[in-house]
């Protein structure tokens, strides 16, 4: 063999990974923000699922082809390395994403909580109606901890309905009653974090 | 190459040192070990005693190093009792034909000493005694040698992880990872069909190189060290025998050398803290980081041999000594994470067993607000509690920043927790409970069950299933009661059941095999009637 540096490459390789799934981190708050676990032994997972029972699943594999051309190797570093890294964290970023989306899909659809608006412009009665169908959760301040993922194009529509709920009076009641509604069932979830006889 | 390293193992061991690697050796071609004794002044000149299929005894009594006429004046006291007195033993008796003597040594014998044993053999047999014979070096070596055969790493690169492990042997925690995965290699846990004959050779032949591994420790006194080695190869000797159903006769010995080799090393342990002051060790400057991490796993192997001793005598002085030593310094102490856990609770089951039930109980409430405050879902944001997968040193090399790849977050999960509340649920410890259910409840509890009761005893599974759950909210304390009490154990291989002193070690080297089934287990077996 031609002269090489095994052992060294390998925890460059290491480093490598840890950067992407920072970016990956970085870029993709959402995926951040899930809660994950390192499985150390075995390859399937069972646990509970709200109103399904028990589910149990192996893991889904995903990967991002890289394409390195022998001739762009000797310059591999420093700026050129990072661009290469920037579009692999972009691609598993990407697959990630559409695996969670995917997987909220199958969810949402088991647990019959999905409201499909059949393409028809978001209004202020689907975010609340959308609200009301979820369980949130609060801080202990009393602020509800949910966020709301979009897509940036409906950030606009989003910002106005926004406006629109907190000034019209009708549908700022119906906010704070189902508001109410999430704190009451929250704290009763909360109380029954305990002890019975 | 082998040969190189039984040599250099052999001529630097001393006569305890390869004590056991040679009962394995004995045990390999065909003699049953009944007695080995623990120097012990009334051994009668009789370190091992055997019995060949065909009901001969024989007494071997094992020296290191050459053999010259002021070592031969020295022992020939031993050497008459091992001649001259009769090997007692229970499961002997009397019988008509004498014992046959044999005087071991890793070393040789000069030729004026092996002149003088000729005139005592000729005194011997004129007095109807058998003649004394001899097994030196040389001999040592072609029968280690051929005990191995083929049961020896294949590939080079198994060969190479035995050298590191034989290299890195000395002041270290053992590389019990590395370890297992070189057992796997030399043991039959594969497709590949063997006779029970050639499991326990093979058995045999692993549990000598166990001796060549930790010869290094052994040498430094690093008896954490020996003690897990040792673990490691009984639990590996119960694998084979659940995988290939061997019957016990052909594993039997070498388990219960490994195991007599773990006692050993904890009651060296235990002696050594006996007589020591203070408990730093090695680079003061930076030993802070590993102190309260060093007594906690103190207090877990002291207690384990408490415990044991306790077995064999309920008013052991040892096992007080280890309680007043658990009392003491237990402020010392912290958990570096979850594999804490079991060394805290043989010390509790330890502290119980000497009617200190209230600090018992004080110290797995303390686990159980430690493990939930520090993995519960409000912790966001923060590593967590390092898991069972998380040795201490693994700990120390996170806090301090010597793992920058390793992004792991232990937030949201535990496996620990589970056999803590059954703990407290079985003694009614209801407002315990009670103070910290709310956090419980926003911590996921994790369990892994192996696909096959004989991959219990690996050290890594490939598969298996990892089940999380939730406790339930609210939860019945008659009903956590109940479960706690009716814990299913039956996922505890039948095996450990029958030898449920070694579960005890057990569970301090495999720390990713405690639950809440191996901690009913062991209360039963602490509170059973002897």
């Amino acid at each position: 063999m031609l002269p090489d540096i095994p052992e060294t490459k390998g925890e460059i390789l290491n480093r490598i990974t840890t950067a992407i799934k920072r970016k990956i981190d970085a870029d993709h708050p959402i995926l951040a923000g899930i809660k994950s676990i390192t499985q150390h032994e075995g390859v399937i997972h069972q646990h509970d699922q709200i109103g399904f029972g028990t589910v149990s699943e192996g893991y889904r594999e995903i990967g991002a082809p890289v394409k390195i051309d022998l001739d762009e190797v000797p310059d591999l570093i420093r700026e050129k390395l990072d661009q290469k890294l920037t579009g692999i964290a972009n691609e598993i970023g990407k697959q990630q994403m559409q695996m969670f989306f995917r997987t909220l899909d199958e969810a949402t659809e088991k647990a019959g909580t999905r409201l499909d608006n059949k393409g028809k412009p978001m209004t202020a009665d689907t975010i609340l109606q959308l609200i009301e169908m979820t369980e949130v959760d609060f801080d202990r301040s009393g602020k509800p901890t949910s966020s709301f993922v979009l897509h940036p194009d409906m950030m606009e529509t989003a910002k106005k309905i926004d406006q629109q709920i907190k000034n019209d009076p009708d549908l700022k009641a119906r906010a704070e009653a189902i508001r109410r509604r999430h704190y009451e069932s929250w704290l009763a979830r909360e109380n029954n974090r305990k002890l019975v006889d | 190459m082998l040969g190189r390293i039984i040599e250099n193992w052999l001529t630097s061991a001393n006569e305890r040192q390869y004590q056991i690697p040679f009962c394995q050796l004995l045990s390999a071609e065909g003699e049953s070990v009944v007695d080995i004794s623990t120097h012990h002044p009334h051994e009668k000149g009789k370190d091992i005693v055997t019995l060949l299929p065909d009901r001969t005894v024989r007494a071997y009594q094992l020296k290191a190093g050459r053999i010259d006429l002021s070592t031969w004046h020295s022992i020939e006291g031993e050497i008459n009792s091992l001649v001259e007195l009769p090997v007692e033993h229970p499961s002997i008796g009397r019988r008509r034909k004498w014992h046959e003597p044999i005087l071991v040594t890793n070393g040789d014998i000069t030729p004026p000493v092996v002149d003088q044993i000729r005139s005592m053999n000729d005194a011997f047999e004129h007095r109807g005694f058998p003649r004394l014979q001899l097994v030196v070096k040389g001999e040592l070596l072609k029968r280690f040698g051929k005990l191995h055969g083929h049961y020896l790493p294949s590939e080079p690169q198994d060969f190479g992880r035995l050298l590191k492990l034989i290299l890195h042997s000395g002041r270290n925690p053992l590389d019990k990872e590395a370890f297992s995965a070189l057992l796997e290699t030399v043991l039959p846990l594969g497709e590949q069909k063997m006779t029970d004959r050639n499991a326990g050779r093979s058995l045999a032949s692993a549990g000598v190189l166990t001796s060549y591994i930790l010869h290094g420790c052994d040498a430094a006194g690093n008896h954490w060290a020996v003690f897990d080695g040792w673990i490691v190869m009984a639990a590996y000797c119960l694998a084979v025998s659940e995988k290939t159903r061997t019957p016990e006769r052909y594993w039997r010995t070498t388990f219960d050398l490994c195991i007599l080799g773990a006692r050993r090393a904890l009651q060296h342990l235990f002696q050594e803290c006996k007589e020591r002051q203070w408990f730093v060790e090695g680079d003061v400057l930076t030993d802070g980081h590993f102190f309260r991490y060093r007594i906690t796993i103190l207090l877990g192997l002291l207690s384990a041999w408490g415990l044991t001793e306790m077995r064999r005598d309920q008013l052991s002085p040892d096992a007080d000594s280890v309680a007043s030593f658990v009392r003491r310094h237990l402020k010392e102490s912290t958990p570096w994470g979850e594999s804490a856990i079991p060394f805290y609770m043989l010390a509790a089951l330890l502290l119980e067993q000497r009617a200190l039930q209230p600090m018992a109980e004080a110290l797995v409430s303390n686990l159980i607000f430690i493990v939930a405050s520090q993995n519960g879902s409000d912790a966001v944001g923060r590593p967590g509690f390092p898991n069972v997968y998380y040795s201490a040193e693994a700990a120390v090399r996170l806090a301090v920043g010597l793992e920058p790849n390793n992004l792991e977050n232990f937030v949201g999960f535990t496996y620990g927790l589970s056999p803590l509340i059954d703990y407290l649920a079985r003694r009614w410890r209801k407002g315990e409970l009670s103070r910290h259910w709310y956090s419980v409840t926003r911590v996921s509890l994790l369990q892994f069950v192996p696909p096959k009761p004989w991959e219990w005893f690996r050290w890594k599974c490939e598969n298996g299933k990892l089940i999380s759950k939730f406790a339930n909210e609210p939860q019945s304390w008659g009903k956590l009661v109940s479960d706690a009490a009716e814990t299913d154990t039956s996922g505890i291989p039948e095996v450990v059941r029958r030898n449920q002193e070694f579960l005890i070690f057990f569970i301090l080297v495999f720390p990713h095999r405690y639950d809440r089934a191996v901690q009913k287990v062991l209360e039963d077996w602490c509170f059973e009637k002897k």
